[in-house]
């Protein structure tokens, strides 16, 4: 009996392998990569037949083995460390390619440059101002695909038909912002003291949405009359933020605890109804749009959205947009491991990925299942006005590594209704209007500072920015006096703060050198 | 049985080698072996690693990114020195973890003791069954169940503080009362299980020491003091040593899952610090040293305990 036992354990073990080895054995070649770039905000991964028939389809259309690893939410940066140390197959991933150049993590593109894949996404990224540009190095090497542009991420959504009952009219200033939110507080139209006048998560969600109406630069280095690189929270104006936050956040126009808020507990007040403004990431709103409108009655004949915003951009006290521009030359995309094996594989599914159609597959799931071209438009196909389908399996985007403006703005997605999806109106229409609606993050901006040579040559850095974030949520919510502000501009420089501002000084000399 | 007998058969016994006990008691050391394996595997190997602490490693390149690095010397345990937080992740590490021993380890003696006298057999059942339950919630359960308790909205001791006139406190966002909520739900959690120990050298005590007791008139509480804690005192010192060697090694998930930026003046400890230099910031040598210098400093503790116990007559460790 005993013998029998031990025969069968190893003959499952020796199928168990077999299984294995035939699983991986594909003559295609075969990429994995970390979907860190935001694909996943929507749903959480989809089941795995769902999976695997994408996957099927697409080493049909490309000839192509896909495999997407999902980043866990709110950990994404700690598990891509994991994976690079870890050994396994990963080809390519989001990251700032000065992360990872110097250390010879990855590879650059030049050789690929002929490459007819590469071509064609060097020519969709062409049309966006400084993306592909803030992906190359000084010596002109190319170390990625690009993946995000300048945009207007952090506008403060407002609600309109609370707007509507208070008689007051689409806030411009802030100073009208602060009239609404203060009405809405008193109103408490939520019920039970449950109304949130505004939404954040973070200083860093403040900072983004209003610094530049206190300060010059925005959330951005500036140069002081020395002609030395300082941070934004040094800057003329920083404190007067501060003190705009601080009472806010005393009158109950913030939650309490906003500042430990993940993003799942932020989309899940949004989706209530009980938030009257917000001042954080865009798609915190816009995704959560249908969840809105099935929790709140709205009348859609007066205003096409719940939210909407000052569509100029709100403006400080400083006559200057608040908002600064996010993503400026951003040196952060698709970066390709060096010890990718399939540089062309990769190529060849991502530029397959840029294009409309395919877009649309890797977006929303299989045409007929998941979307369909709207029937209200005859040329939906040309126009790619794409509704989606419910009831279908669930698909969450697996593999749509296309995501950002340049495929964004092609597709039209609409409500059952007729109404253009919240989601995508605003990827078309507003993401992209930074220029316009923000201000420009500093001074420095065209620079891409190294951070190796930061951590090296200023090793207290961390510390001063710890010190910095620390302190900037302690003078916000009433933990230190602000009467203390210039004390902690002086302990910043007990930190370590010219350290930083030589190591960041020196840089910007040599790129402006 | 003559001198040179028995100096024969004892010189015979001496040439007795490794082999004659492997051969004689294969069985035993059958049963050892994947303890020593599991030692060797990952607590001796791993030791090797600690050089990264010299270097400055790239995690990519993996094991042979070891033999390539670039060497540091002492950099990094200079850097973490002359860090600024280094001073308040010290005493952030060491005050927590001193007040959970202080609150953790005298309650779970005396929740034993109490679980000891208790006379009805079901009732002290379900008394150790509740006590132990807490301790086998993940950490994020505890996290979760911690925040709800303390929410502004609708946790129950704001609710109760409403009740009573006053204003809802944000207990996870004022530092004052981190280390409070740290002790007391580590208490609460660790308790029951902490108990088993203690509850198991109690019942190896003499029971011939409680009839002698008695006969001398000793009640309840004379021979708690008297016989029990002497008793079990070996037991006691062994775990005090235990745990003052892990005074710098704070339980640092659950200080992850409930600190914040507005509360690191007493939230951040060395766990934290080397999670976010190692895994957020991917300075995997930084994270070694600091990890590394802890290490040292907590053996020195051990060492230390160890030795303060054998001189006030107790059992030390070895």
């Amino acid at each position: 009996m005993k013998k029998l036992v031990s025969l069968l354990l190893a003959l499952a073990m020796v199928m168990a392998i077999g299984i294995v080895s035939a699983s991986a054995e594909s003559d295609a070649p075969h990429i994995v990569i970390y979907m860190n770039n935001g694909a996943f905000s929507v749903a959480t991964g989809s089941d795995k037949s769902m999976y695997t028939d994408m996957q099927n389809y697409i080493l049909e259309k490309t000839g192509v083995v896909v495999d997407v690893i999902q980043p866990p939410s709110g950990s994404e940066s700690e598990k891509l460390a994991v994976l690079l140390a870890s050994g396994d197959q990963l080809d390519s991933w989001i990251g700032s390619w000065m992360d990872y150049a110097a250390d010879g993590v990855i590879q650059k593109l030049n050789d690929y440059t002929d490459n007819e894949d590469y071509q064609k996404l060097e020519k969709i990224w062409a049309d966006w101002d400084g993306c592909l540009e803030g992906m190359q190095d000084d010596k002109g090497n190319i170390w990625g695909v690009p993946r995000t542009t300048s945009t207007a991420a952090y506008p403060v959504f407002v609600r309109q038909d609370w707007l509507a009952q208070l008689g007051m009219d689409m806030p411009t200033t802030i100073d009208e912002l602060e009239a609404y939110v203060y009405a809405v507080k008193d109103a408490d139209f939520f019920g039970n003291g449950g109304t949130i006048p505004m939404s954040t998560t973070s200083v860093s969600d403040l900072e983004m949405t209003f610094l530049g109406g206190f300060v010059a630069t925005g959330r951005g280095n500036w140069i002081n009359e020395k002609g030395e690189v300082m941070p934004f929270y040094t800057a003329p104006g920083y404190k007067d933020f501060l003190e705009t936050m601080h009472q806010w956040f005393e009158d109950g126009i913030f939650h309490k605890e906003c500042f430990s808020w993940d993003a799942t507990t932020l989309r899940q007040y949004i989706a209530s109804g009980a938030v009257g403004s917000t001042a954080h990431w865009y798609s915190r709103v816009t995704l959560e749009n249908k969840n809105l409108e099935a929790n709140v009655p709205y009348d859609f004949s007066k205003t096409t959205y719940i939210y909407g915003i000052c569509e100029d951009g709100l403006v400080g006290a400083n006559g200057q947009k608040t908002q600064t521009l996010n993503g400026t030359r951003s040196t952060s995309g698709w970066l390709i491991s060096s010890k990718c094996k399939n540089v062309e594989a990769f190529l060849k599914f991502t530029a397959w990925a840029y294009e409309p159609y395919n877009y649309n597959t890797l977006v929303y799931g299989f045409e007929g299942e998941h979307w369909a071209y709207d029937s209200n438009d005859p040329d939906a196909v040309a126009n790619n006005k794409v509704v989606t389908l419910e009831g279908g399996r669930v698909y969450a985007r697996d593999y749509v590594i296309s995501l950002g403006l340049p495929t964004e703005v092609l597709t039209s997605e609409y409500y059952d209704d007729g109404r253009q999806d919240l989601h995508n109106y605003w990827l078309q229409h507003e993401l992209g209007r930074g220029g316009t609606t923000c201000t420009m993050p500093g001074e420095t901006w065209q620079c891409a500072f190294d951070k190796e040579a930061v951590s090296l040559n200023a090793p207290s850095a961390q510390d001063v920015e710890t010190y910095y974030r620390e302190n900037a949520l302690r003078f916000i919510n009433g933990e230190r006096s602000l009467d203390e502000y210039d004390q902690f501009i002086e302990e910043l420089y007990g930190v370590g703060l010219q350290e930083w501002i030589d190591e960041y000084t020196r840089q910007w000399d040599a790129f402006e050198g | 049985m003559t001198s040179s007998a028995l100096d024969k058969r004892s010189s015979l016994r001496v040439r007795k080698g490794p082999l004659f006990y492997l051969k004689r008691d294969w069985l035993l050391y059958l049963l050892l072996l994947p303890g020593v394996a599991y030692f060797i595997l990952f607590k001796y190997l791993p030791i090797f690693g600690i050089i990264i602490s010299f270097q400055n490693y790239k995690p990519f390149f993996g094991v042979s990114g070891i033999f390539t690095s670039e060497w540091f010397g002492l950099y990094w345990f200079r850097r973490f020195m002359s860090s600024y937080y280094f001073w308040r992740l010290m005493r952030n590490t060491f005050l927590l973890s001193f007040y959970s021993l202080l609150w953790s380890f005298p309650s779970a003696i005396l929740l034993a003791l109490l679980i000891n006298e208790l006379q009805n057999k079901h009732f002290k059942k379900l008394v150790q069954t509740i006590s132990y339950l807490p301790h086998f919630l993940s950490i994020v359960i505890i996290a979760g169940i911690i925040r709800s308790l303390l929410s502004t909205d609708g946790g129950l001791f704001n609710t109760i503080i409403v009740l009573f006139g006053g204003q809802p406190i944000y207990f996870l966002g004022a530092p004052q009362y981190f280390r409070t909520i740290y002790v007391v739900s580590g208490v609460w959690q660790s308790i029951g299980w902490n108990t088993i120990i203690y509850l198991a050298a109690i019942a190896g005590v003499d029971g011939s020491l409680y009839e002698a007791a008695e006969l001398d008139g000793a009640g309840v509480f004379r021979k708690m003091w008297h016989v029990t804690l002497p008793g079990i005192l070996p037991v006691i010192s062994l775990q005090l040593i235990l745990n003052v060697g892990n005074l710098l090694n704070v339980g640092y998930e659950k200080v992850l899952l409930l600190y914040n930026d507005a509360i690191l003046e007493t939230a951040d400890v060395i766990g934290t610090y080397v999670y976010r230099e190692g895994l957020q910031n991917q300075s995997y040598s930084y994270s070694t040293a600091v990890g590394l210098f802890t290490s040292v400093l907590a053996m020195v503790m051990v060492l230390g305990s160890n030795a303060i116990c054998k001189r006030l007559g107790q059992e030390g460790i070895w």
